[in-house]
């Protein structure tokens, strides 16, 4: 019996689902509008990698992200303990008339990443943004531990925050935001037993922790691609093999130990072999057959083999794994930063 | 026939007059104008499947069944998404989330619009300004959007009464991941001075249909701070039912752990433990916990004092089903910060012997086997016996040492990460086995 021929990329479907998203989403997506930014960065950042980044208006794209960002009245509210950022969407942002009551502010680390990622990407130049009151506000967000929070008033802390807070510092080519050998003690902290990372100190290693651990060290400059073991700073060759054996028997990988394969962790754990030079030892083409096999035929992936919709969180992280695979036609990424290569100037 | 969808099979269509899920909809034949594209005689088949397209847009009509039906739509004309006069925004197109708002329960209590309601009619509701040219417009219900418009009202107003903390259980319901409304309900709920052990009666109940929101856990643990150690036994209780549910919830393990480290209960931990990995030995949230409890617990020994009676409890489930690679890597990690001692403790090469006379392509024994030669181990006799056999039995030939033989065994048991292994063989360390 022939082989089933190689899954193709279905190009126009997924170009057709992103310019619809970046127009609009559908009523489902109400619960993910705290989060709109971010929406905003996987549909364009998509596009970006796509290759198809003219199918938007620049000028529209700032305008709409600027308008996001939430500056100091006067000096001494860089002191106030408030983080001057962008916010993650309308519902939890106010117009300046209320800003004098300090419990407005809203501004938070990840919108800001996203929103900073997404103005890189349309080519704006971020020294108009006033990055002195986001780097020096930003500071106040770090925990005695190195961690960070994601806003001033009380939320968790935990690694995604630590990496949102270097790619920041790292898109705004300035170190002033954090104290980077706190943070990197964090990090430290949250190496498992098992060499991969958890999300907090303790808790169990976890694909997406990994990802923020290892790319906030590279950015930060404290790793490179030296993965001899001795090192001071993480136990690498443990690390490795804990990244290499995620990938499952179905060729996808796994976000942890003994759970099924999940699209968004072919870029999750894939994107830390592609920073850690060790991509080549993973099975490429058995990666690219399982993240087409939740390709779907609305345009998008979903998150399992045999799901009927799409979500786009899941989309885009194939689409970014599906550029780390080399997939041709696809734009190349900065893996550390989460955005295509040729626009981190 | 044109097949009507992408698959691969064509089946015969039947036209959507006949069929009894469409029997409620009126088709609404449409003048296309003169920008239509392709001015050829339709087939019957594309002029009715656009008039019932036609129908379930005017009605705005967001069904499974209107889902389906575009992807037919589509597979008539995928051009006419681009080229045609409907505004892409209104596309039925749509897709699930993992979790959808708690809104859409069957016991669901008809809602009365808050502009309707005399209890809000001094409150002006704050609309969002999205601006001129906004991306990634959401299609908000409109009892989503009018219950966001008052919260951005009273929340501006800074207004702390019963009727907020009420418009915020409406908010959460709709919407649990917005943390501006969870933030300020914590600001009410202090300054009402409000009774938290009912408010964690509520959250107990919304936890179940959120257990992946950040802000509930977050939330719980506020409570628990307030309510201080009492509030322990109570949140161990409660993380074990969502774990009955689900006993991976990253979360519900966060918490479990913070609840001991800062509440205590450490009791019954490492029993709870087995328990968990009775049900379920794959359970790596459960090994991860084990772990956890004896290097923290203040009522065990710590690491030291614990490795010998894990080692054998380990040892034991490893060979029940070497397959299982969480007891390999808790193993291993009993040994964390003692490669000295993990080199030289026999009883770790004897159990990875043990396992290859059951199954001699066990890929973790292997490595393990690896790990120990590369970092100095001193092979017993039997040790090189066993690698001598697999070098035969892989029939590989030519002299390798031991730890080089070990990465051409696992070259071919361990296909998937083949480059690897061969990596591995010529990066050994000098002077190994």
């Amino acid at each position: 019996m022939d082989p089933p021929p190689p899954l193709r990329f279905d190009w126009e479907r997924h170009l057709l689902f992103l310019e619809m998203i970046v127009d609009g989403l559908p009523l489902e997506y109400e619960t993910q509008e705290i989060n709109r930014l971010t929406l905003a960065y996987f549909a364009i950042s998509g596009l970006n990698l796509l290759n198809a980044l003219d199918r938007v208006q620049s000028n529209q794209i700032s305008n709409w992200v600027l308008s996001f960002q939430v500056h100091p009245i006067r000096e001494t509210d860089l002191e106030s303990g408030e983080f001057y950022g962008f916010c993650g969407s309308r519902s939890s942002q106010f117009s300046s008339s209320f800003s004098e009551v300090s419990n407005k502010n809203c501004s938070h680390l990840a919108s800001t990443y996203c929103a900073l990622a997404i103005l890189k990407m349309v080519g704006y130049n971020l020294s108009n943004i006033n990055p002195e009151a986001i780097l020096k506000s930003m500071r106040k967000l770090q925990q005695h531990d190195g961690s960070f929070v994601p806003i001033h008033f009380r939320a968790e802390t935990d690694l995604r925050f630590v990496y949102c807070a270097a790619a920041i510092c790292s898109m705004l080519d300035n170190w002033t935001g954090m104290d980077k050998e706190k943070a990197k003690e964090y990090i430290v902290r949250c190496q498992s037993y098992d060499g991969g990372f958890g999300l907090v100190p303790d808790s169990e290693s976890h694909g997406g922790a990994t990802f923020c651990a290892v790319a906030a060290l590279q950015l930060m400059g404290f790793i490179g691609e030296d993965i001899s073991p001795n090192q001071e700073v993480i136990d690498m060759p443990l690390l490795v093999e804990w990244l290499l054996q995620r990938q499952s028997g179905d060729g996808g990988f796994q976000g942890r130990m003994n759970k099924p394969s999940d699209t968004c962790y072919a870029f999750w754990v894939g994107g830390v072999l592609k920073m850690l030079g060790l991509f080549e030892f993973i099975n490429k083409d058995a990666l690219r057959n399982f993240i087409l096999s939740c390709q779907s035929k609305y345009g998008g992936f979903t998150k399992f083999p045999g799901m009927k919709f799409p979500d786009l969180y899941h989309s885009y992280y194939s689409f970014s794994a599906l550029s780390l695979l080399g997939e041709p036609g696809f734009r190349s990424l900065y893996v550390e930063l989460g955005i295509c290569s040729d626009c981190n100037g | 026939m044109m097949s009507t969808s992408f698959d691969e099979g064509e089946v015969e269509r039947i036209p959507l007059c006949l069929r009894s899920e469409w029997s409620h909809a009126q088709p609404l034949p449409q003048d296309y104008g003169p920008n239509l594209v392709v001015s050829i005689a339709y087939r019957d088949e594309f002029r009715e499947t656009m008039e019932y397209f036609h129908a379930i847009y005017a009605a705005n009509e967001q069904s499974y069944p209107a889902l389906e039906f575009t992807t037919e739509a589509i597979g008539m004309n995928p051009d006419n998404f681009l080229t045609s006069n409907f505004n892409p925004r209104q596309n039925l197109l749509f897709f699930s989330l993992p979790h959808m708002s708690s809104s859409s329960d069957e016991d669901e209590v008809e809602r009365i619009p808050l502009c309707s309601r005399p209890e809000w009619s001094d409150v002006q509701p704050l609309p969002q300004d999205d601006g001129p040219n906004p991306v990634v417009s959401i299609a908000y219900r409109d009892e989503f959007r009018e219950t966001m418009d008052y919260f951005r009202a009273i929340y501006a107003a800074d207004e702390r009464s019963c009727r907020a903390l009420e418009l915020t259980t409406e908010a959460i319901g709709m919407n649990p991941g917005n943390y501006t409304v969870w933030h300020f309900r914590r600001l009410v709920l202090e300054s009402l001075n409000a009774n938290l052990h009912e408010e964690r009666d509520f959250v107990d109940r919304i936890t179940f249909q959120n257990s992946k929101n950040y802000q509930i856990w977050h939330h719980r643990r506020w409570l628990a701070e307030k309510l201080g150690t009492e509030a322990a036994n109570r949140e161990l209780e409660f993380t074990k039912q969502v774990f009955a549910l689900d006993a991976k919830n990253y979360h519900t393990w966060s918490h479990r752990q913070w609840v001991l480290e800062s509440l205590g209960g450490w009791e019954n931990e490492l029993e709870f433990c087995c328990e968990l990995l009775e049900d379920d030995v794959f359970n790596n949230s459960a090994w991860n916990q084990r772990y956890f409890v004896i290097t923290r617990s203040p009522l065990l020994g710590g690491l030291q004092a614990m490795r010998d009676s894990e080692v054998r409890y380990t040892s034991k489930i490893i060979l029940a089903d070497p397959h299982n690679e969480s007891p390999w890597r808790y193993l291993r990690g009993l040994y964390k910060g003692e490669i000295q001692m993990l080199i030289s403790d026999n009883k770790v090469p004897e159990l990875c012997l043990k396992v290859l006379e059951i199954n001699k392509s066990n890929l973790f024994a292997l490595s393990l086997l690896l790990d120990l030669l590369s970092r100095g181990h001193q092979p017993s006799d039997e040790l090189r016996a066993i690698i001598g056999a697999l070098r035969s039995s892989q029939d590989i030939a030519g002299t390798h040492g031991l730890a080089a033989t070990l990465c051409l065994v696992l070259e071919a048991v361990d296909p998937m990460r083949s480059s690897y292994w061969a990596w591995r063989r010529t990066n050994l360390p000098t002077g190994v086995c």
